[in-house]
């Protein structure tokens, strides 16, 4: 089955130069409108307003880190169906075991090839839906 | 490889040189803060190891990810130094000696990146 297009991301992160990197990354291939967060209770409302197809948390940022972002969308009926990516340094076979078991599509390691992160999130986002 | 597609890759790759010539005049002041922390930590001030760990994965994950692989190697390292640490005591004098030789390494991997532009 064909996944459905991939049209609408959200990227949270706390670095202000990866997030511009991730959406400058995401945007070379097609027309993928790629939205930002730095985090926190910010992030959330993001993702209300803008109703992402899919959203990409890095796992360590100050306050409430991606897997606390991630708990807090799957207790919440608006936000609890969106797949999520998981952007980490430590993306060792146990972290990423963690993470899937929380229901994340995939994990993504950092760092990352700018040139080709599209394609990575495409496969992930692909494989989710087979 | 389309036109479009070639057009956007030439502009990311542009923008992502501007980037990194900001990455390495942040990672200055960020390396003078660690250094600052550094002296606190020896005074005593065991407050200031989450900064240095924060500006540590910073300068790992974005360095690494603009192509200062080395650097963010060596920023990685040091990171997983103060992660090793136990939270609740000072880290001790050969801790604190560590620590400032991984601040000295990384000063002179971002001076030698810095030189190659």
């Amino acid at each position: 089955m064909k996944p459905p297009a991939l049209k609408n991301v959200l990227y949270v992160d706390d670095d202000a130069d990866i997030r511009e990197i991730v959406q400058m990354s995401l945007s070379l291939d097609g027309d993928m409108a790629v939205h930002l967060s730095d985090g926190g209770e910010r992030a959330l409302v993001k993702m209300r307003d803008e109703r992402p197809d899919l959203v990409m948390l890095d796992v360590m940022m100050p306050g409430m880190d991606g897997p606390s972002i991630l708990a807090r969308m799957r207790a919440d009926d608006d936000l609890r169906h969106i797949p999520v990516i998981f952007m980490t340094a430590k993306a060792n076979s146990s972290e990423v075991a963690r993470f899937r078991g929380m229901s994340a599509i995939g994990v993504i390691a950092k760092p990352f090839d700018p040139m080709a992160l599209g394609g990575q999130v495409k496969a992930l986002w692909k494989s989710h839906h087979e | 490889m389309n036109d479009t597609r070639k057009q956007k890759m030439a502009a990311a790759k542009a923008r992502m040189a501007e980037l990194a010539a900001r990455f390495i005049e942040r990672s200055m002041g960020d390396l003078r803060k660690m250094r600052d922390d550094l002296s606190r930590l020896d005074a005593g001030d065991a407050s200031v190891l989450a900064e240095i760990r924060h500006l540590a994965h910073r300068m790992a994950g974005t360095g690494a990810t603009l192509g200062f692989e080395a650097l963010g190697e060596r920023a990685a390292s040091t990171e997983a130094l103060i992660d090793a640490l136990p939270g609740d005591v000072p880290p001790d004098p050969q801790t604190i000696a560590r620590l400032a030789a991984d601040i000295g390494a990384l000063e002179s991997q971002l001076a030698n990146d810095a030189r190659r532009g």
